[in-house]
C-alpha cells in the first residue's frame, strides 16, 4: 500500500500524482462521523434494552405497584362513595321523618380547600385579591354604619342599663350551637297527633342531664314537680323583673328553690323529657306581661352575627316540635 | 474519479495499476468500522456521563405523573372521609340526642373490623399505603354508620308508634261539643246522690255526635255495663288506656285495632247519666289521670278535622 499514488492523464500523456484535495477528507470524516452517529444510536438503545440501571429497577417497581393500586383504590373509593351516597339519603329520610318535614336539612358542609389558591393561576389569584378588596371596602362600609347604630344603643344604655341587663339575653343550654335548637317559636306540628298548633316557646336539643342555666339574672318564682306524662312536667319560672318571665320546662331535675335570686348563668336544674316530650330537651319560653313571645328575639350573648341569623333561619322551620 | 490509480514500482521501473484485493478491501471495511465503534461507543460513554438513561427519563416521567394522580386521589379520600364526619357529627349531636340514644364514641367508629386481612401492611410505598389505610378506615366507619343510621331509623319507627299510641286529640268534635265538664276527682254523683270519684271528663253534646279514638290501640271491652251503658275500652299499649262510656252504640268489637280518629261509637244516654254526653277516662300505668293535659286545648276545629280524616282514611286502608 505504500507509496505514492498516480493517474494516467492522456491529455498529457504522463503519470501524475493524485492531490488529496480538502474535500475528500471533508467526505470520509462525515463518513466516519455519520457510521459513529449511528454506532451510537444503536449503543444507547442497545444499553437501554439490555441495561437495567437500579434507580430505573426501583421506579419500574413503583410505578407498577402505583399503576396496580390506583385502579383497585379508585374502585374501593367509588364504592365508598357510591355507599356515602345512600347513606346521605338515609338520613335526609330520617331527618324528614323526624321532623315532620319536606325541608332538607342545612346545605352540606362545604369541603375546606385551602389548596385551591395555590394551584390558582396568576389571573384568578389577581381576581380574587380583587374580590377581596372589593369585600373588605363594603364590610368596611356596612361597619361604619353599624357603629352609629352602636352609638345609638349606647345611649340606651345610660339611660335604661336596668332594664337591658334584666333581659334574658343568654341561651339557657351552655355551651349553645345554633343547631341545638331543633324547633321554634310558631306554628308546629305536634307529635302526638301530628296536627298543627302554636308552639310558644323553642325546643333546645340536649343530652339528657345537661345543665339549664338561668338566662338572665332575676328571682325563681316558681318550680313545679309533675309526673303526669302530659304537660310541662318539671319546670322553673325565673321573674326578671320589667315584665319578664322566662319559663324552662321538661326538667330532669331541679336544683332550686322557690324565692331564690338567680344570677344569670347559674344552674337551675337539668335537660330532661319530664311531661309531655318525646325527647330530651329543654322547652324555653320568653314571657312578657302575661304574652308569649319568640325567644330567639332575645338568645344572643356570645352568638356570633353569622351564627345567629343561622338561628333565626332554624327557628324559623315549620318543623315537628318535641312536646 | 473512476479512475485506475497507479503506483510506480522501482524494481520494475514501471506505472502498475494498483490492484486491491479483497482482503486488503476487508481490512479497510473494518478499520472504517472499528474507528466508527470507537466514536460511536466515546459518544454513549459522554451521553451516559451527562443524561440520564431514556428508560430510567421516561419512568420518572411517568412517576410524576403517577404520584400527581395519587394526590388527587388521596384528596378524593379526605374529602369523603370529611362528608362521612360530617355524617357521623348530625348522627351522634342531632338524631342521637332527640332520640335519647348515648352518642357512639370516636373510637368506636374507627375500631377495625377484626381479623380482616389488611393488604395494607405488605406495601412498603408510604403514598399508597397509608391511601388504603385511610379506604380502609372509611370502609369500616360507613360500616358502622350504616349500622347506626338503620338503629336510628328502627327507634324512629318504634317511637313513632308510641307517640301515634298516646291519647292526644278530643274525642268529640268541637262541632258537636255543647259543654265540656272539667271536673275530675270527687264530686257529688247527680243519680246516686253521693259523693263518689268522677275518674273522667264529660263532654255533653247531642245524642248520635260520633265519637273517635284518641290514639291508636286495640280494644280491649266494647259492651253493656250498668253503670257506663254502651262502654268501649281501648288498650293503647306503653301505660295507656282509655273509656268511653255512655253511647247510644259502638261499632267496633273487641280485639280490633282502631286508628286515632276512627269513631268507634255515638254519643248517648245509656246506663247511669241524666243527658246524652260522653264519658272519657284515662288511665296512664293503671292510675286514672285527667284527660283534659292529654288533647290540646288550642288544637283549632280545621286542625281536628283534618285529625280525623287522617283517622279515617288510616281506617279504609287498613281494610
Amino acid at each position: 500500500m505504500a507509496g505514492t499514488k498516480y493517474h494516467y492523464n492522456p491529455k498529457t500523456l504522463r503519470y501524475e500524482r493524485v492531490k488529496i484535495s480538502i474535500f475528500n477528507v471533508l467526505i470520509t470524516m462525515i463518513a466516519y462521523l455519520a457510521f459513529g452517529f449511528v454506532f451510537f444510536v444503536g449503543l444507547v438503545l442497545l444499553q437501554n434494552l439490555i441495561m437495567e440501571t437500579p434507580i430505573e429497577k426501583k421506579l419500574r417497581a413503583e410505578n407498577k405497584a402505583l399503576d396496580q393500586h390506583q385502579v383497585i383504590l379508585t374502585a374501593q373509593l367509588n364504592e365508598s362513595n357510591q355507599r356515602l351516597a345512600e347513606l346521605k339519603e338515609q338520613d335526609l329520610a330520617l331527618y324528614q321523618k323526624l321532623f315532620e318535614t319536606n325541608l332538607p336539612p342545612e346545605s352540606d358542609p362545604v369541603y375546606p380547600d385551602r389548596e385551591e389558591l395555590l394551584i390558582a393561576d396568576p389571573q384568578d389569584f389577581d381576581e380574587s385579591i380583587d374580590q377581596l378588596s372589593h369585600r373588605f371596602t363594603e364590610l368596611n362600609t356596612a361597619a361604619r354604619s353599624y357603629n352609629q347604630t352602636f352609638r345609638y344603643e349606647a345611649s340606651i344604655h345610660k339611660n335604661d342599663l336596668g332594664h337591658v341587663m334584666a333581659l334574658p339575653t343568654l341561651a339557657p343550654v351552655q355551651p349553645f350551637e345554633v343547631e341545638k335548637l331543633v324547633s321554634g317559636y310558631g306554628i308546629r306540628i305536634n307529635p302526638f297527633h301530628k296536627g298543627n298548633y302554636h308552639h310558644d316557646g323553642v325546643d333546645i336539643a340536649s343530652p339528657r342531664g345537661t345543665p339549664v342555666v338561668a338566662a338572665g339574672k332575676g328571682r325563681v318564682v316558681l318550680t313545679r314537680r309533675s309526673d303526669l306524662v302530659a304537660g310541662y312536667g318539671n319546670y322553673v319560672e325565673i321573674d326578671h323583673g320589667f315584665g319578664y318571665i322566662t319559663r324552662y320546662s321538661h326538667l330532669e331535675d331541679i336544683v332550686v328553690r322557690q324565692g331564690q335570686s338567680i344570677k344569670k348563668g347559674e344552674v337551675l336544674g337539668s335537660v330532661g323529657s319530664s311531661g309531655g316530650s318525646i325527647a330530651p330537651h329543654l322547652h324555653y319560653e320568653v314571657i312578657k306581661n302575661g304574652v308569649s313571645l319568640n325567644p330567639v328575639r332575645f338568645i344572643m350573648e356570645g352568638i356570633a352575627t353569622d351564627r345567629y341569623e343561622a338561628l333565626v333561619a332554624i327557628s324559623k322551620k315549620q318543623n315537628q316540635s318535641l312536646d | 474519479m473512476a479512475k485506475i490509480r497507479y503506483t510506480y514500482n522501482p524494481e520494475t521501473c514501471k506505472y502498475e495499476p494498483v490492484i486491491i484485493s479483497p482482503r486488503v478491501a476487508g481490512k479497510r471495511i473494518l478499520n472504517f468500522l472499528g474507528v466508527s465503534l470507537l466514536l460511536g461507543l466515546a459518544g454513549t460513554l459522554y451521553f451516559n456521563y451527562r443524561y440520564p438513561l431514556i428508560d430510567e427519563t421516561l419512568q420518572a416521567e411517568r412517576n410524576l405523573t403517577l404520584k400527581t394522580q395519587w394526590r388527587v386521589l388521596h384528596k378524593q379520600l379526605q374529602k369523603t372521609s370529611y362528608q362521612l364526619s360530617a355524617l357521623e357529627h348530625n348522627d351522634d349531636q342531632n338524631y342521637r340526642v332527640i332520640l335519647d340514644l348515648e352518642p357512639l364514641d370516636q373510637s368506636q367508629r374507627e375500631a377495625g373490623v377484626g381479623g380482616r386481612e389488611k393488604e395494607s401492611e405488605s406495601i412498603s410505598y408510604p403514598l399508597i399505603r397509608t391511601a388504603y389505610e385511610q379506604a380502609e378506615k372509611i370502609k369500616n366507619r360507613l360500616d358502622i354508620e350504616s349500622q347506626s343510621l338503620k338503629q336510628l331509623m328502627d327507634e324512629l319507627s318504634k317511637k313513632e308508634r308510641m307517640w301515634a299510641s298516646r291519647p292526644a286529640i278530643q274525642p268529640v268534635s268541637n262541632r258537636d261539643l255543647k259543654h265540656l265538664h272539667t271536673i275530675f276527682g270527687l264530686r257529688m254523683h247527680p243519680l246516686l246522690g253521693y259523693v263518689r270519684p268522677h275518674n273522667g271528663l264529660d263532654f255533653t253534646a247531642p245524642e248520635g255526635a260520633p265519637i273517635y279514638a284518641t290514639g291508636d290501640g286495640t280494644v280491649g271491652i266494647a259492651q253493656y255495663s250498668q253503670s257506663m251503658g254502651n262502654m268501649v275500652f281501648i288498650n293503647h299499649g306503653y301505660g295507656f288506656q282509655t273509656r268511653y262510656g255512655h253511647m247510644t252504640k259502638f261499632i267496633v268489637y273487641a280485639g280490633e285495632k282502631v286508628k286515632r280518629g276512627q269513631v268507634i261509637g255515638y254519643v248517648g244516654d245509656t246506663g247511669l247519666s241524666v243527658a246524652a254526653h260522653l264519658h272519657y277516662e284515662i288511665l296512664y300505668n293503671g292510675v286514672y289521670v285527667n284527660p283534659i293535659n292529654f288533647f290540646q286545648r288550642d288544637l283549632n276545629n280545621k286542625e281536628y278535622e283534618k285529625l280525623i280524616e287522617i283517622g279515617s282514611q288510616a281506617v279504609t286502608s287498613l281494610d
